[in-house]
């Protein structure tokens, strides 16, 4: 390559900054693309001079101003091909196979391309169908640190160690990962005997608490029930990101018939498919306290001013509830996602139970099991959660993951360095 | 047909490259209805675009080319030799594994800082791959092109890979085949569309914005300011606030993403001590507040220009003159036509609120100018999906033999 063609010269800088690559597997919904964001910017703040190279198929990502400015993307073409209409992710009319090629030769460009002296992955060692393993083998040759992200909770443990058996995943961890994060708690689930990890791999698992935003409400409660414009104890029930809140949300608001006292904001999500939205608001009508509406720009500080929140039990709304000390019920979603419409046909997903399991017996939420969830239960539970006073759990939650996820990366690219 | 297109831009100044390219993607989505389309473009902000079905984007790691044309990361803290390596790798991947039938590069034939060297031999050998250069109306003046082209080799490129050279202009506002002294076998190559008419592109413009603009309107008249990407237009933005509006007027200046924090901060703030002026940063599609305007005040880049023309309104066009002097060609051509108005003194509040009080609103420059752009790019690009790969650069090579 020679600065004198194309137009420009080129700048020359030192080298040195530490360069940490991130890749997030395209998957359903905006989690995984938030936890990874909000990791990022705890490396921003532990070392502004560093490089961050964000690798991702999200379609999700324009739609967050959250890129601290020592980032940049290599944004790849998206797999996933669900959400709604308005949401719909773009995606190139050419095979499977093809686009797998695409992507699997894109990230390893990427990535080699930059050189970084630490590569996060998060979630699938893999990838999507092994697109990621010619970038690790490559990763491996030249001595950069590799570290996979696993959340608190995968699914069940037999699921999860069925799958990675058939995968040979235990071999690629061996192989390929230097340390295992847990954006959870080892209280919450001990993933080195749930997943049977064995010993030189159990060795490298460190435990990072949850990540979230931790500031907590940014408003007065007053304020925000202002803006409702509601009074009397109020009752928020959330969506998430509302790809998959619909069966809850309209299971709540028939619930909150039998809750006549309370007041209701039911927050949809940006996710929601305009027709169920539309359905909500049919079920909702002629209700005088209840509001619906498809988000909120402040969310810690809606759920902070609530007496009750409901919600299913997402790792980020969790989190969030957690955070701001919220008294919360959760029901959880056992069907995959996006696949409530043929509920039962399709294989059950345990993430959300067993967080929702795990946060219960710890205190944190009141739990109602998906296969007894009625309108009758959740206006009982919801009415006992109004009565009682706020969670006093037994362990604090560590909510810390996402600082303790970029020191954990930073120490490894300070070994990096020291030893190439 | 079953056909795949690739377009790429370079980025480094702007957005208007990429916009650019987001027309043509739009206009070839919507009349080929099997084609796939990937976008390759610089910048986070180029997924911030919606993209229509059928169309996804793979995007590049930003590169910043500052006035003194020097390129260095935009917001990675590596080494330029670093980034431009990432970037033409990403480019050989992606172009390598899609084979498109057809790659339409947007103004540098072998991309930005060379970037695509590597990946157009490749793709040429492949059997498969036609290449299409896009050039907009108005490089910058003749002897910076000749000078730059020479340096840069730009016309080997061209006549080693490249089948058409589109100028996204009309050759009765500026013909560059005779001002830049092409040889004859870019000539040979070249074809003229006209310009690109973001109205046919852009029919659903965003509603929210639309929306938007109405609340704080309130059936007031519209003047819009718009400073391009915003990396420069702090001048001209700073003399918009200070302009005086007419009585029943409403002035919104966008200032773009790539204006500093600090800048835009400071541009609020006077905003908010001045009635009936409103700051906002940045709309992927503008196109709905410039519908709503009763007159615009404007830099002079080709989608800035082009928008006024094609929604009629009166425009003043503040050109930029560095780091090159496309803006103020394109302005007093067009001036000397008599479809816009250029600003020909230094911007200041006054000359500003003078040009506001003078004239009509509405302005037709239909007849003046050729608006017709992408329908004829359509046919260019069937021209070029029907003929064999290769085919135009031994029509080319025969050129040169002649010339």
């Amino acid at each position: 390559m020679t600065s004198s063609n194309g137009t420009g010269d080129i700048a020359s800088e030192p080298a040195g900054a530490p360069r940490i690559a991130v890749f997030t597997h395209d998957t359903f919904g905006m989690g995984h693309v938030r936890r990874s964001l909000r990791i990022m910017g705890g490396l921003a703040r532990q070392a502004p001079g560093s490089a961050l190279l964000l690798v991702t198929g999200s379609p999700a990502l324009g739609a967050f101003g959250g890129l601290p400015q020592n980032a940049d993307v290599v944004k790849i073409p998206t797999v996933v091909k669900t959400g709604s209409r308005s949401n719909r992710p773009p995606h190139l009319p050419i095979s499977q196979h093809e686009v797998t090629g695409l992507r699997r030769d894109l990230i390893r460009a990427a990535i080699t391309g930059f050189a970084p002296d630490v590569f996060l992955v998060d979630n699938f060692p893999l990838g999507s169908q092994g697109e990621l393993l010619p970038t690790l083998h490559a990763m491996k040759a030249r001595g950069t640190r590799t570290v996979l992200g696993l959340r608190d909770v995968m699914d069940a443990p037999d699921v999860v160690q069925a799958d990675w058996d058939r995968q040979g995943m235990y071999d690629i961890l061996h192989r390929y990962y230097d340390r295992i994060l847990v954006y959870g708690m080892e209280a919450v689930l001990d993933v080195r005997t749930a997943y049977r990890l064995p010993a030189p791999v159990a060795e490298r698992v460190r435990y990072c608490g949850y990540v979230t935003e931790n500031d907590g409400a940014s408003r007065p409660a007053g304020e925000v029930r202002a803006e409702i414009g509601l009074d009397g104890p109020l009752v928020i029930v959330t969506g998430g990101g509302g790809g998959d809140a619909y069966p809850l949300l309209k299971l709540s608001i028939e619930a909150l018939r039998d809750v006549p006292d309370a007041a209701a904001l039911v927050i949809t999500g940006p996710l929601m498919q305009p027709a169920e939205r539309e359905k909500l608001r049919a079920l909702g009508n002629g209700r005088e306290r209840l509001r619906i509406v498809d988000s909120v720009s402040d969310m810690p500080s809606y759920l902070a001013a609530a007496d009750a929140v409901v919600s299913m039990c997402g790792y980020n709304t969790l989190a969030e509830i957690v955070a701001v000390g919220a008294r919360a019920v959760v029901v959880p979603r056992t069907w995959r996602y996006g696949e409530h419409l043929k509920r039962g046909r399709s294989g059950v997903e345990w993430e959300q139970l067993l967080r929702a399991q795990a946060l219960s017996r710890l205190g944190y939420v009141d739990l109602i099991e998906p296969e007894a969830a009625d309108a009758e239960r959740l206006s009982v539970a919801i009415r006992g959660s109004l009565e009682r006073s706020r969670p006093s759990p037994a362990e604090a939650l560590d909510l810390g993951g996402a600082e303790r996820a970029a020191h954990h990366i930073l120490e490894l690219v300070a070994e990096e360095r020291r030893c190439p | 047909m079953k056909s795949k297109i690739a377009l790429y831009s370079p980025g480094m100044v702007g957005l208007g490259h990429m916009r650019r390219n987001l027309m043509l993607a739009r206009q070839i989505a919507a009349t080929h209805p099997d084609a796939a389309i990937l976008m390759l473009a610089e910048a986070r902000e180029a997924c911030a675009f919606e993209f229509p079905a059928r169309v996804d984007c793979v995007s590049l790691p930003g590169l910043r080319k500052d006035a003194g044309g020097v390129c260095s990361p935009r917001h990675l803290p590596v080494d330029t030799a670093t980034l431009v390596t990432t970037r033409s790798r990403v480019l050989e991947a992606a172009l390598t594994s899609f084979e498109p039938d057809v790659l339409i590069v947007d103004h540098l034939p072998a991309g930005a800082l060379g970037e695509l060297e590597l990946v157009l031999p490749a793709l040429a050998a492949n059997g498969r791959t036609r290449f299409i250069l896009g050039l907009r109306d108005i490089l910058d003046s003749p002897s910076n092109v000749q000078r730059e082209w020479e340096r840069a080799g730009h016309e080997l490129m061209i006549r080693r890979f490249y089948q058409q050279v589109w100028v996204y202009g009309d050759p009765a506002v500026f013909d560059m085949r005779e001002a830049y002294g092409f040889s004859p076998a870019v000539r040979s190559l070249m074809r003229y569309t006209g310009y690109l008419n973001p109205r046919v592109a852009n029919a659903s413009a965003v509603e929210s914005v639309e929306l938007l603009a109405e609340q704080m309107l309130d059936d007031r008249r519209l003047v819009l300011c718009q400073v391009g990407g915003g990396q420069d237009g702090l001048a001209l933005a700073e003399s918009f606030l200070e302009a005086t509006l007419p009585e029943d007027a409403h002035g919104i200046l966008l200032t773009g993403p790539f204006m500093s924090p600090a800048d835009r901060l400071r541009l609020r703030m006077r905003a908010r001590m001045r009635r009936h002026f409103e700051v906002i940063d940045f709309v992927p599609e503008p196109l709905s507040l410039l519908a709503r305007a009763s007159r615009v005040i404007t830099m002079g880049g080709y989608n800035s220009v082009v928008e006024a023309l094609a929604y009629g309104k009166r425009a003043l066009i503040v050109p930029r003159a560095t780091p090159r002097c496309e803006q103020l060609m394109r302005a007093e051509t067009l001036a000397s036509l008599g479809v816009v108005d250029v600003l020909d003194q230094p911007v200041n509040g006054e000359a500003l609120t003078r040009w506001l009080k003078e004239g009509d609103d509405v302005v037709s420059a239909d007849a003046a100018v050729d608006l017709d752009g992408l329908a004829r790019m359509n046919r260019y690009l069937d021209e070029v999906l029907r003929s064999a790969p290769g085919a135009g650069r031994r029509i080319a090579a025969a050129g040169r033999v002649v010339a």
